[in-house]
């Protein structure tokens, strides 16, 4: 038997580099140990992707699809049942901080594009990724490159790769965002086949060395006659790209952090955390998969659990991974990503460049009221095959132990479906609670429906506690 | 190239049909289609999640006739529509990957009656995908999921079986389409092995489809077959764009493409309609709208047109095997 | 535990004026809504996807409505009901997701976060005492009524609103009443548990109270109209229900469609408009069994209009719109002009719209609620005098 301590480490682990693992699947992982299992998240090709041969046989109207939750049900499908969990974490980590929306760019299966990128180069360079989504199409639209011409300077990206994705405001001068504006004219979008009457067609990056401008810019004290890469390259090695990425990392993976527009004013809730993660950078010259190693070997990142709010998309698929009821193939994903939606995430579509606002602003009465509903009608379904796992699991383990107390009924509930932990006054309502239902039972149908009900009572509970909402 | 000659054989690019459709006139992610009397074709749509799934009528002529089937888990209606296919009643068989069953209706799309179970016992079902009936009105079934071929008779009672889960001569991994010829051999696309496989009614492996180890006439998850009235073989070759022939023992021939330069009367008048798409239409290169993408389903009527149905191009586009073809002069 | 409705501040009077927005979402065909049924033009470019000449109300000499929408002439022939032509604005995009946000925020050349809506909320509950001020019928919230620090409340299904509702694990409602009283207790104001964890606690007791008042709204609701079985006439029905219940909501919110009709238009778009129509006509005759119509007005837009040409079977993305404001207090008639469909008078084969939807919303905001149009719609827009 692992040890409880090192269960309770991997299922925080998991939550927070996946979308949570069932009881089982932390128990597996952690016979391999945390550092090694670190690892195996950082290297997801050494996993097998989702076989999309396999995924566009079964669905195949997901492919080149035109409609929004078609797209956002095609990354929750992944999100769902990728081996890779930590390579779709970090496309939800990308997306969050390019947030691109579907709102201006109107064409999702573009959006659903860029986010490959970030699968693909979610874990390398930063350089590297900046640079791929500069040729993002669905950037350049989103950002207004296509327009952006020598003699037509269009600002629009040079200043949020500046403000929101590099720097952060107060690190450059609104010259610099001229500048750089300056060296990515003639980044643009290939003309393409227009979508119908025979579907849809990709948009292609394209350069035009006739828009762009060859003079000479002078950018963050740097002279020449700079194109894109230039000025990225000159962004990925500033001191405050790499605190600005550090913070980002800290704010998805480690505790909440104010929304990244008070950055300028509100210093980290950990700054010695920024610090380490900062040095991480400046080492690796940009490596995410290294300050990602770092980040999950810390001790502040081991000590902060349940110290974000989940986002909905953590909430929702987290939920039906536990319980079982997604995996595969099946019709019904665009329901959970509609769900996404509703709770305040609609994927590829964030409400503005600056990405979601995130830990506790993801709450209100409304939107509470719906993630507790969904998570509680998920767990008060004893027709799922992982809620019949948790409850088997519960059962066995009152059973070996030979005690059916209402109290260890309620921690044998609260392991099964984490390890979670609940404060004490949640723990004595639980308990109390418990007490109610009376003694677990099964000699008879009967009784084993009883206790089935019983038991799956108090799952509903915890899944609609304050608890369950943190990550 | 509109015409494709190859091993004295001349394939012309003759006219598409069809254009993407959430409803009504056209199809959305169609994944099958059979040929009926009087140049009756029902294209079997897909659609995506809860919505598209039909059976539409047309005919060669590009007329609207109608459609039937929906939605859902109830009398007639589809879930993961793959494979149709008519009894020599013009009666319409449908299988469900989803539903594990097969739904029959009338010529003109009532409801009749269902059949199938879940499982993987002699007769059960597990993502039943592609269905075709032999000369004696049997309707032979791929068990997708459980990688074997099963025959029924109309009313769905189990009569054979064949094929195992392997990649050795005879096995099958995931097989998708299915097609029979005139001598009721049967010809099953082996989508998880990249070949098509042929075998007679006993079940016994007659001839494979799969080009020559250097990769010539390779295949990519190969998803629907046909023969012609000379016995070539035609695989939809799904993972890689194309329609591979064969001939009868297995020696590859030639590839179609796709041509379907000029979009079909129903996609040119929503092209009309709209004068933004016209002028980005005319800025690009149409090339990838007129290429095979996700060919899907293939069949050969009476006279050998080789008619091929594309899943994400929402299209059907035919060719004429010319049997009177005269060589142009070279030195035109 | 439960809270009962009287305990709620009430921070307006029964005869408050009401507003009661319906989006027709995936843009409505203007041309087959109200037809131009006297010009050429229109047989011309619609030589599929017409209204027929016996399927057509005229109006006047040149337009009509459909008879499907008869119940809505009848309105109008009342007076009660305002036509608002050609609306739309400049440079009309032809993607549903953005028309549908420059609606939504009145934001025309910049991403838009604040709803005009909850401008409108807030300025009409500016201490944010009642959660049921703003309403919607559906599911999330839409971005109309989305703003930070304005709470409102978004309601699916109302018999079925609430917190561990719908349950396949509760068996009774007396199993999910003491599900509930635990779920209470769970959040209720904890010591020491942090700041993130007492706003949770706060936000949940809060999704009880809303619960709880709401639930009066179909507990105490009876009526002699019958309405359809559709959901346009449930979400109506809701609208009522909350409304007669005299729980402060000033405006509702809900949707209808889909309207998006590139293909084979002609009969869904028939059975949307028949459904709206009898749904909007039962709505006003159960408000006015209940002496509650006169202070509602409800206002129907799209993001946009269908392209004049049509493709065969539908019709795709075009830019002018119509609009509609329905009302006992309504100054009924037709409102603006018709755009031309000349062709050198189209863009990009669209109506040119020549009404900024700002100035409709400018005037249901001044005139019929009572408010500074200007912070609400971001500046000054032509009014009309529908109100």
């Amino acid at each position: 038997m692992p040890h409880q301590e090192d269960i309770r480490l991997m299922a925080h682990l998991m939550r927070r580099a996946g979308f949570g693992d069932t009881r089982e699947e932390l128990e597996e992982r952690v016979s391999k140990g945390y550092e090694a299992v670190v690892e195996e998240l950082l290297h997801p090709e050494r996993q097998p992707a989702i076989d999309d041969e396999l995924l566009y046989r079964f669905f195949p109207g997901y492919e080149g699809a035109g409609a929004l939750p078609i797209n956002q049900a095609n990354w929750v499908f992944r999100m769902v049942n990728t081996k890779r969990p930590l390579e779709e974490k970090m496309a939800l980590f990308w997306h969050q901080l390019f947030a691109t929306s579907n709102s201006k760019v109107d064409n999702p299966l573009e959006l659903t594009r860029q986010i490959a990128i970030f699968r693909e180069y979610g874990l390398g360079t930063y350089r590297d990724l900046l640079v791929e989504v500069a040729k993002s199409p669905a950037m350049i639209f989103w950002l207004d490159n296509q327009g952006n011409r020598d003699g037509a300077i269009n600002e629009n990206w040079g200043r949020e790769l500046l403000e929101l994705f590099s720097l952060g405001v107060g690190n450059y001068s609104e010259d610099d965002i001229r500048e750089a504006a300056r060296a990515f004219t003639g980044w643009t979008i290939a003309p393409k086949i227009p979508r119908n009457p025979y579907g849809r067609f990709h948009w292609l990056f394209d350069y035009k060395p006739e828009d762009h401008d060859h003079r000479e810019k002078t950018f963050l004290g740097y002279t020449g006659n700079f194109n894109g890469e230039d000025i990225v390259d000159i962004i990925a090695d500033q001191p405050a790209t790499a605190r600005f990425l550090a913070r980002h990392l800290y704010a998805f993976f480690v505790a909440d952090e104010p929304h990244v527009a008070s950055w300028n004013v509100t210093p980290p809730v950990d700054p010695e955390a920024i610090d380490l993660l900062a040095d991480a950078y400046h080492e690796s010259r940009g490596d995410i998969r290294s300050i990602l190693r770092v980040l999950f070997n810390s001790e502040f990142f081991k000590n902060a659990r349940f110290a974000r709010v989940k986002s909905p998309a953590e909430l929702i698929v987290g939920t039906v991974r536990m319980a079982g009821n997604y995996k595969g193939f099946k019709p019904g994903f665009n329901n959970l990503a509609l769900e996404c939606g509703w709770q305040g995430q609609g994927l590829l579509n964030p409400p503005s460049v600056e990405g979601w606002h995130t830990g506790s602003e993801w709450i209100d009465p409304g939107v509470l009221m719906r993630r507790v509903n969904f998570a509680a009608r998920i767990f008060g379904d004893v027709s799922l095959p992982g809620v019949q796992a948790i409850v088997k699991r519960v059962l066995v383990n009152v059973h070996v132990h030979g005690d059916s107390s209402p109290q260890a009924i309620v921690e044998a509930c609260l392991d099964a479906m984490g390890p979670l932990e609940v404060n004490s006054a949640t723990h004595s309502e639980l308990i109390a609670h418990a007490e109610k239902c009376g003694d677990l039972a099964w000699s008879t149908p009967e009784e084993f429906r009883a206790t089935m009900r019983n038991v799956t009572r108090i799952l509903t509970l915890i899944a609609a506690s304050r608890e369950y909402q943190f990550a | 190239m509109l015409t494709t000659v190859a091993a004295g054989r001349v394939y012309d690019y003759s006219y598409c049909i069809g254009m993407y459709s959430q409803d009504g006139r056209g199809f959305w992610a169609p994944q099958d289609f059979v040929l009926g009397p009087n140049g009756r074709i029902y294209v079997l749509s897909r659609g995506v999640e809860q919505l598209g799934q039909r059976i539409t009528k047309i005919n060669l002529d590009h007329e609207f006739q109608g459609q039937f089937g929906s939605v859902g888990e109830g009398d007639g209606q589809m879930v993961w529509p793959r494979s149709i296919d008519l009894d020599r009643t013009g009666r319409v068989f449908v299988s469900d990957e989803y539903l594990n069953r097969v739904t029959i209706y009338s010529e003109e799309g009532s409801y009749r009656y269902h059949w199938g179970r879940s499982g993987s016992e002699d007769g059960q079902l597990n993502g039943p995908s592609g269905i075709a009936f032999d000369s004696q009105g049997t309707v032979w079934v791929v068990d997708s999921l459980n990688h074997r071929v099963q025959s029924f008779n109309q009313i769905g009672e189990f009569q054979s079986k064949f094929g195992k889960r392997g990649d050795g001569d005879g096995d099958l991994e995931m097989p998708w389409g299915i097609c029979i010829d005139r001598q009721d051999n049967i010809y099953v696309a082996d989508w998880g092995n990249n070949r098509v496989q042929k075998f007679a009614p006993t079940g016994e492996l007659l001839v494979k489809f799969q080009g020559s180890g250097a990769g010539v006439g390779s295949l990519k998850g190969p998803s629907g077959v046909a023969v012609d009235s000379d016995g070539d073989v035609y695989v939809t070759d799904w993972g890689n764009h194309r329609v591979q022939i064969y001939a009868a023992d297995g020696q590859y021939i030639t590839a179609l493409v796709g041509d379907a330069q000029e979009p079909s009367p129903w996609a040119q008048t929503y092209i009309d309609a709209n004068p933004d798409i016209i002028k980005a239409r005319r800025r690009t290169d149409l090339e990838p709208e007129w290429r095979f993408r996700r060919p899907v389903a293939v069949n050969v009527d009476a006279d050998d047109r080789i008619i091929v149905l594309e899943s994400y191009h929402h299209r059907l586009q035919i060719y004429n095997k010319l049997k009177d073809y005269e060589e142009p002069s070279i030195n035109l | 535990m439960r809270l009962m409705w009287k305990d709620m501040k009430m921070a307006s009077t029964h005869k408050d004026p009401v507003l009661v927005v319906l989006e027709l979402t995936g843009a409505n065909d203007y041309l087959n809504t109200i037809v131009p049924y006297s010009n050429p033009l229109y047989w011309d470019n619609r030589p599929k996807v017409h209204i027929a000449e016996d399927q057509l109300l005229p109006i006047d000499d040149q337009l009509a409505f459909r008879a499907d929408s008869e119940p809505l002439k009848e309105i109008y022939d009342q007076g009660n009901l305002a036509i608002i032509h050609g609306i739309g604005f400049e440079n009309s995009p032809r993607s549903h997701f953005r028309a549908m946000d420059i609606w939504h925020t009145c934001e025309p050349d910049s991403i838009g976060i604040d709803g005009w809506l909850a401008k409108v909320v807030r300025d009409l509950d500016p201490a944010g005492e009642n959660v049921l001020k703003g309403v919607n019928l559906g599911q999330g919230l839409p971005r109309a009524l989305a703003m930070k620090g304005v709470p409102v409340t978004s309601v699916n299904h109302l018999p079925s609103y609430g917190v561990l509702s719908s349950n396949p694990g509760i068996s009774s409602e007396q199993d999910r009443i003491q599900l509930l009283e635990t779920f209470a207790r769970m959040y209720s104001p904890t010591i020491g548990a942090g700041p993130t964890m007492d706003y949770l606690g706060q936000a949940g007791r809060d999704a009880l109270r809303g619960a709880d008042i709401i639930r009066v709204a179909p507990e105490t609701y009876s009526s002699n109209v019958e309405y359809a079985n559709n959901a346009i006439a449930r979400r109506l029905r809701d609208v009522a229900q909350v409304h007669l219940a005299g729980l402060g909501t000033q405006v509702f919110y809900t949707s209808h469609g889909p309207f998006d009709t590139h293909y084979d238009q002609l009969g869904p778009h028939e059975k949307l408009w028949t459904e709206i129509s009898v749904a909007i006509r039962d709505f006003f005759a159960d408000l006015r069994e209940h002496d509650a119509s006169d202070e509602v007005v409800v206002m129907l837009f799209s993001e946009f209009g269908r392209r004049v040409r049509d493709n065969g079977t539908g019709t795709d993305h075009g830019a002018a719109g119509v609009a509609f404001a329905i009302g006992d207090r309504v100054n009924g008639g037709m409102y603006g002009t018709y755009p031309s469909l000349k062709p050198g008078d189209l863009t990009q084969g669209d109506l040119e719209p020549n009404y900024d939807f700002r100035g409709f919303y400018s005037t249901l905001a001044e005139k019929w609620l009572g408010l500074d149009p200007v912070p609400i719609v971001g500046g000054h827009f032509e009014q009309m005098s529908f109100v």
